[in-house]
């Protein structure tokens, strides 16, 4: 199916969709309900599918497809699905104001963006790939993810921005080499939804013993 | 069939324990497993020694020389840590938390598990898998007391180590990168990485190897990523903060040389000494510095395995014969001294009720045995003769000071201030009166046994280095490349 | 030569009577929306043509900012209407037609509507004016980071430049950069133009408003050529947006034929304009003014990552 679709197009069709991505984690910064930051991951995880797929069509890969099935299931439906609940669980909870406001956020955002690309172009420069102009991109996800779980307060939002980083990391192995094994993947994905399970534990039970889940209150060990 | 059983054994333990109901019965388990498996990979390591390389699974386990090493060292202080622990379990957990007994006892043989399978496995992503198993296998364990400490502490640990081998797998998936752009043959094995290596595209094994060091840099406990280690492992059980400190930080390890190894090939030697001897000073200095304002024994230990895993990536850093050689004895010693120290300092919880080193004085006199432990294997850590790792040290030093007088020198002062710092304070605990209240006599005395082996390797490996442990030795060191 | 100048003239018109249609049909499309039958589009020219009759009252303390204002926002309307490629990118005076040429020019009539907003003293004014600036100074990084990123693409700040390599690009709607910053333009757009959800155009409640809060003073026929110059405001931002974004259509020769299709293209597109503006201003609440600048620094980002997008990813 490799002709049906040229390099060009895919190339084209990979970067909307990795821009997409990328603009949904910084929906995350935006959003400020908990339910609807797992929605913006829900949707991110939809789009990461969708790209798995459309590669998995030009590459006639099989076991892509599979990726991206496996994609959708887990991180589409199962991982919101749990986190859904502890947010139900949770109830109201009082808003623990981030460390940054929104719009000094965002404008850090723009500028990890800038600092992914000063990291990552020469490698996109050197991959043959078509898909390989969005690297950049995704490393920015991963960047961007990384300052959510740094900026935001609550374990919830921490365990967010801690999946989008994940997800940044798929898409750039995704771009990079058409993903990496199967069974890598599979090992990856099962080992991200025990991570997500045991700290959806933990945030139940640092709300029993603090009563919030603002991470702020966690710091009596100094030192 | 040797290989497969050593994996399978723990694994199969932990389901076993998993659905006992009696204390008797999980504790028999856990024991047995931990001799079936110290026995089975004495068998490995013998035929190893012996020059065979084992594999199983297609190419998916393959054992040389350096998983061997790294397969005894889990295996012989896991089984120490785990006879410990019985007795531990039993003066922590009475029995109407049999079910926290049991959870200890089904995660301690999965964490062992998860750290055999990382080092035994020849794929690098398999061997990723792994070492995000051992994450989720002892983060339960650290929040075992469910205190608040040890919840934020446990928390804190798995956010860190998540992002840690998150970005680890970057590295892993840049060096795919480089393996599959060659020549289109996608590789993740060591054996066929290492074979390529000289064909690699250099920009993308540098920027690997530096997300690999960040990344598993945080599951060793280097600076600046080590902010979990002084909470998790000074919250968790004393056989847990063993395994974690003597053990666990040496996986993280095991992970940086095998990418290292390969580095080391494609791009030539000084990229990854560089980076390696620049990270290993700065662990060393930020443990010296926050080392000694510790009022907390077990924090206080913590901090002296970050300090020593500076170390040995100093000694890796170096590199050379000698370089490599000191690094790859540290880890030996290193292992061999926390975890002794770790599990006293278990007893020492057990009789004191406190893990503040005001609260605990006139150990010597209350708990003479446990005391003296203490005492010799404080000795073992920082640095003096007769013991271990005084050899590894002074290997260590003296190749740096040929190659980086420098960096050297700056790691034998530091030495020094951390030295002056322990010492004090463990004089501080081991003289002067007890509390008029403390019942006389060791603790768990019975359960200490097992540390004699410690105590006598660190003898021993102080003052010779015997010729067998020096032949598997350098068979490591073939593979590292010298 | 003549034909020259009539092209010119004909896009000049084209600004200065199509600019009141647009808002009408904006107003009646929002109307439509809202269950409403609304006025006649033709009903601004009605309104117009009312002020321009209607006897003025200028307070005594403003100076000659205040008369001197409308003309200046109406003339630099008019100067922007010869330069803005409408019809066609072989219009003699676009070679002036250079983009940061363009903004500036509506950044001077923003300017002097600010200071003539503070010259009556009302208390009213100062307040509009100080949230418009506010806001000119969130958005114009915004608009020239934007600029950057397409004419990075295209090579040139040219106007002319920009359309014509747009043309010629196949996978042009594909394009990421170009779609981010079209976004980032559009929401520029509606804050420059005081729409929803930046600013109601058709409140007179201090809380909200921005842009009728400065133009509260004026009365009689500086306020017909106030709000003509704001109609032009708009219809000139709509047509950079449809002509530098989708620019299928504009006649890259002066033929009749061309010319004409041009101009139907033209209608055509700002009809959908219009509509999605007020397709937004019905759906969309006003934002409450501390979060606008998050919405501008939102736009700010899309426009950085539409720059990147430019430098790096051909």
């Amino acid at each position: 199916m490799g002709d049906a679709m040229s390099a060009e197009v895919l190339s084209k069709a990979v970067n909307l969709l990795a821009f997409a991505a990328l603009g949904l984690t910084i929906l995350l910064i935006i959003r400020t309900s908990l339910e609807g930051q797992v929605r913006v991951f829900a949707l991110q995880s939809f789009v990461l599918a969708a790209l798995s797929v459309l590669i998995a069509l030009y590459s006639a890969s099989l076991e892509l497809f599979g990726v991206g099935v496996a994609l959708v299931a887990i991180k589409g439906v199962v991982i919101p699905r749990v986190l859904n609940r502890a947010v139900a669980k949770i109830g109201l909870q009082r808003v623990a104001a981030p460390y940054l406001g929104t719009a000094p956020a965002l404008i850090i955002c723009g500028l990890l963006t800038i600092v992914a690309f000063y990291v990552m172009t020469p490698i996109a420069a050197s991959n043959p790939l078509p898909t390989a102009d969005a690297i950049p991109l995704a490393f920015a996800g991963v960047l961007i993810g990384f300052f959510i779980m740094v900026n935001r307060r609550r374990a919830v939002t921490q365990i967010l921005g801690f999946l989008m980083l994940e997800n940044g990391i798929f898409l750039l192995a995704l771009l990079a080499t058409y993903g990496v094994p199967f069974i890598v993947e599979m090992g990856v994905f099962l080992d991200v939804l025990v991570a997500v399970l045991i700290m959806e534990v933990f945030v139940y039970r640092i709300k029993d013993n603090f009563d919030s889940i603002d991470v702020g209150e966690l710091g009596k060990l100094k030192e | 069939m040797m290989l497969l059983s050593l994996l399978l054994i723990p694994l199969a333990a932990a389901g076993l324990i998993a659905i006992a109901r009696r204390r008797a019965l999980m504790e028999l388990l856990h024991a047995l497993a931990a001799m079936a498996t110290l026995s089975a990979a004495a068998a490995i390591a013998v035929q190893v020694w012996n020059g065979k390389v084992l594999t199983a699974a297609g190419d998916l386990f393959r054992v040389d020389a350096l998983s061997a090493f790294m397969v005894a060292i889990i295996t012989f202080l896991g089984a120490i840590a785990a006879l410990y622990a019985v007795g531990y379990i039993r003066a922590e957990l009475d029995d109407a938390h049999l079910s926290r007994a049991r959870l200890f006892f089904t995660l301690f043989q999965l964490f062992i598990f998860t750290m055999l399978v990382a080092v035994t496995t020849d794929n690098l992503g398999v061997m990723w898998i792994a070492i995000e198993g051992t994450t989720l296998a002892t983060v339960f364990l650290v929040n075992l007391r469910q205190t608040r400490t040890s919840l934020e502490a446990a928390y804190k640990y798995l956010i860190l180590s998540s992002v840690g081998i998150a970005l680890a797998f970057i590295g892993t998936a840049l060096l795919y990168y480089a393996g599959a752009a060659k020549a289109g043959e996608i590789s993740v094995n060591w054996s066929a990485l290492r074979a390529a290596a000289g064909s690699l595209n250099g920009e993308a094994v540098r920027l690997a190897f530096v997300f690999i060091v960040i990344g598993y840099g945080t599951k060793a406990g280097l600076a600046p990523m080590h902010t979990w280690l002084p909470d998790a492992h000074s919250e968790a059980p004393a056989p847990i903060s063993a395994l974690m400190s003597g053990v666990l930080l040496n996986v993280g390890l095991y992970a940086m040389i095998r990418f290292k190894t390969v580095v080391d090939a494609a791009v030539g030697p000084e990229f990854a000494a560089r980076l390696l001897i620049g990270i290993g000073l700065f662990s060393v200095l930020v443990a010296a510095a926050f080392l000694v304002r510790q009022r907390n024994y077990k924090r206080m230990l913590a901090y002296s395995s970050v300090e020593h895993i500076g170390i040995i990536c100093l000694g890796l850093g170096f590199g050379g014969y000698w370089g490599l050689l000191g690094a790859l004895l540290h880890m030996i010693n290193h292992a061999l001294s926390k975890s002794l120290l770790f599990i006293l300092s278990g007893n020492i919880l057990v009789k004191y009720h406190s893990a503040e080193i005001r609260e605990v004085r006139g150990l010597l006199h209350a708990a003479p045995w446990t005391g003296g432990l203490f005492l010799a294997g404080m000795f073992a850590l920082i640095g003096l003769p007769p013991f271990a790792p005084f050899i590894s040290e002074f290997i260590i030093f003296r190749a740096g000071l040929e190659s980086h007088p420098w960096a050297a020198g700056t790691g034998v002062i530091l030495l020094v201030i951390v030295f002056g710092g322990m010492l004090a304070s463990v004089n501080q605990m081991l003289y002067g009166e007890p509390p008029a209240d403390l019942p006389r006599g060791d603790t768990l005395r019975v359960w200490l046994v097992p540390l004699a082996a410690n105590f006598a390797l660190l003898l021993v490996l102080g003052l010779t280095l015997p010729s067998p442990l020096v032949v598997a030795l350098e068979q490591v060191l073939k593979i590292l490349g010298v | 030569m003549l034909t020259e100048i009539a092209i010119e003239l004909l896009q000049l018109l084209i600004v200065m009577f199509g600019s009141p249609l647009l808002v009408g049909v904006i107003r009646k499309a929002k109307a439509r929306l809202q269950g409403r039958r609304g006025a006649g589009i033709l009903q601004p020219y009605a309104d117009l043509r009312k002020l321009l009759l209607k006897e003025m009252v200028i307070s005594e303390n403003t100076s000659w900012i205040f008369r001197f204002t409308p003309y200046l926002l109406a003339t630099t309307m008019l100067l922007s209407a010869l330069i803005v490629p409408s019809l066609t990118t072989r219009a003699p005076l676009s070679f002036m037609g250079n983009i940061i040429a363009l903004m500036y020019l509506f950044l001077l009539g923003t300017f002097f509507l600010a200071l003539a907003g503070l010259d009556a003293g009302s208390a009213f004014g100062g307040m509009g004016s100080s949230r418009e600036v506010a806001l000119a100074a969130l958005a114009e990084p915004t608009v020239l980071i934007a600029i950057f990123g397409i004419a990075l693409r295209a090579g040139t700040t040219s106007l002319d430049g920009i359309i014509t390599r747009s043309i010629a690009e196949p996978l042009l709607m594909l394009n990421a950069g170009h779609l981010l910053a079209f976004f980032a333009f559009f929401i520029v757009a509606l804050a420059e133009n005081g729409r929803l959800p930046v600013d109601n155009p058709a409140t007179h409640l201090e809380l909200t408003m921005i842009h009728e809060a400065m133009i509260l003073e004026y009365s009689g026929r500086l306020l017909a050529l106030v709000e003509w110059a704001a109609g032009m405001k708009l219809f000139l931002f709509l047509t950079l947006l449809s002509n530098l974004f989708f620019p299928w259509g504009v006649a890259l020769t002066n033929t009749p034929i061309t010319l004409f299709s041009a101009f139907v293209a033209l209608a055509m597109k700002l009809l959908v304009f219009a509509a999605a503006i007020a397709l937004v201003e019905t759906s969309v609440a006003k934002l409450r003014l501390f979060r606008v600048p998050e919405l501008l620094a939102g736009s700010f980002t899309v426009a950085l990552l539409a720059v990147v997008s430019a430098f790096f990813i051909r």
